[in-house]
């Protein structure tokens, strides 16, 4: 396998090139603790949102986009959060469920089917947190443009970099499925127990 | 697709690049990305000690203690007393965590950081204020971060993939 700690120590050898090394060493420290930050931020929020709200991130801007728009469709809803229809129907699924919407035919247009929010709903984005993405667009919002330009191509190449450009991917800061139910970030997820799980080379050699 | 929209989707590519790996490596190994790169410290630097491993990987010593104590577990690495300096203990790699790792797929963190190397150095430099902007934007540029491209917490055990999926069609209580 390759490895990029060892092509560094083969750099570092050679003494001229040393602090070069050294210095490409600190950058690659640097990028991975601010990617580091960026996902770990996204994921803590994920988490708090949950814990306060018993929400996903996709499930809070979605009732937002229907207490902003009002009579609204399954349609308009997903061109609002552009998320594709069958990812807002699963959504809109798991909250009927919950009590938080119901979709009622149109008084007016009976083909078509309108989402609004339970009172239940309306008090819990009373007390939700701001999502932390509608606070990074406000602040992007803010920058130049040729700031603006330059955080997208930087983003868009590290995606590259990853192999991720042609990764399906909706605008929405979260880390899980879009359209997970809301506890399944919990903590707990991240806490088997490890004898539970058998290694696969145990069970081949075995 | 307007501006704020390009970030959001590149970012969130970003952020499910580094889940969806994290998933295949516990498939295919059962192990997470730092403990992946802490058996190939071990493999890479002879007669090593904790705080030279805790070095290597840019981790805290009660991190990559913690670490060394699942893989042990688990039979992966075993520690042993110096020979030579009775103070020292010195971690080593037992046969199965020797084949374990000549089967595990690349971490994504080695990809990604010799892409990265070979950028010319005002892309670097660009990319790296990006991040930090992007960082500070989302208030989180005191989150105390360690260079490892991985979602969940440094520490936590390895799990299946299977087992996640399990966990996500679970029936809301």
């Amino acid at each position: 396998m390759n490895d990029v700690r060892e092509s560094q120590k083969t750099l570092t050898s050679g003494s001229s090139h040393e602090s070069q090394a050294g210095h490409l060493e600190h950058r690659i420290e640097e990028v991975l603790v601010a990617l580091r930050r960026v996902i770990r931020a996204t994921d803590l929020h994920s988490k708090h949102l949950v814990k306060t709200t018993g929400l996903t991130a996709p499930q809070i801007l979605i009732l937002q986009a229907i207490r902003n728009i009002g009579q609204v469709t399954i349609g308009e809803i997903a061109a609002d959060v552009s998320l594709s229809q069958a990812t807002v129907t699963t959504i809109l699924d798991r909250l009927e469920k919950r009590g938080l919407v119901y979709r009622e035919r149109s008084l007016t247009d009976k083909r078509k089917v309108h989402a609004h929010l339970t009172k239940l709903a309306d008090e819990i984005l009373l007390s939700a947190p701001i999502p932390l993405q509608d606070q990074l667009t406000r602040q992007f919002g803010d920058l130049k443009e040729w700031e603006q330009t330059m955080l997208i191509s930087s983003l868009q190449r590290v995606a590259q970099m990853m192999d991720a450009h042609e990764i399906d991917a909706a605008p929405l800061l979260d880390v899980g499925a879009l359209d997970r139910l809301s506890d399944a970030v919990d903590d707990d997820l991240y806490h088997y127990e490890s004898d539970e799980i058998p290694l696969k080379r145990k069970t081949s050699s075995a | 697709m307007n501006q704020i929209d390009q970030v959001l989707v590149a970012l969130r590519r970003v952020i499910r690049a580094t889940d969806l790996h994290s998933k295949h490596l516990a498939k295919t190994t059962g192990l997470t990305a730092p403990q992946i790169l802490l058996l190939q410290a071990i493999r890479d630097n002879d007669n090593v000690t904790i705080g030279e491993l805790a070095n290597d990987i840019s981790l805290s010593q009660a991190t990559v203690t913690t670490i060394l104590d699942r893989l042990e577990k688990r039979k992966l690495v075993c520690r042993e007393r110096s020979t030579t300096d009775k103070r020292k203990v010195h971690t080593y790699l037992t046969d199965l965590g020797i084949e374990i790792l000549k089967d595990a797929p690349m971490p994504l963190q080695d990809h990604f950081t010799r892409q990265f190397g070979d950028l010319q150095e005002w892309e670097q430099t660009m990319i790296i204020s990006s991040l930090q902007r992007v960082a500070q934007m989302m208030d989180a540029q005191h989150i105390d971060a360690s260079p490892v491209l991985d979602i969940g917490t440094l520490d936590r055990q390895g799990s299946t993939a299977e087992k996640i999926e399990a966990y996500d069609n679970k029936p809301q209580p």
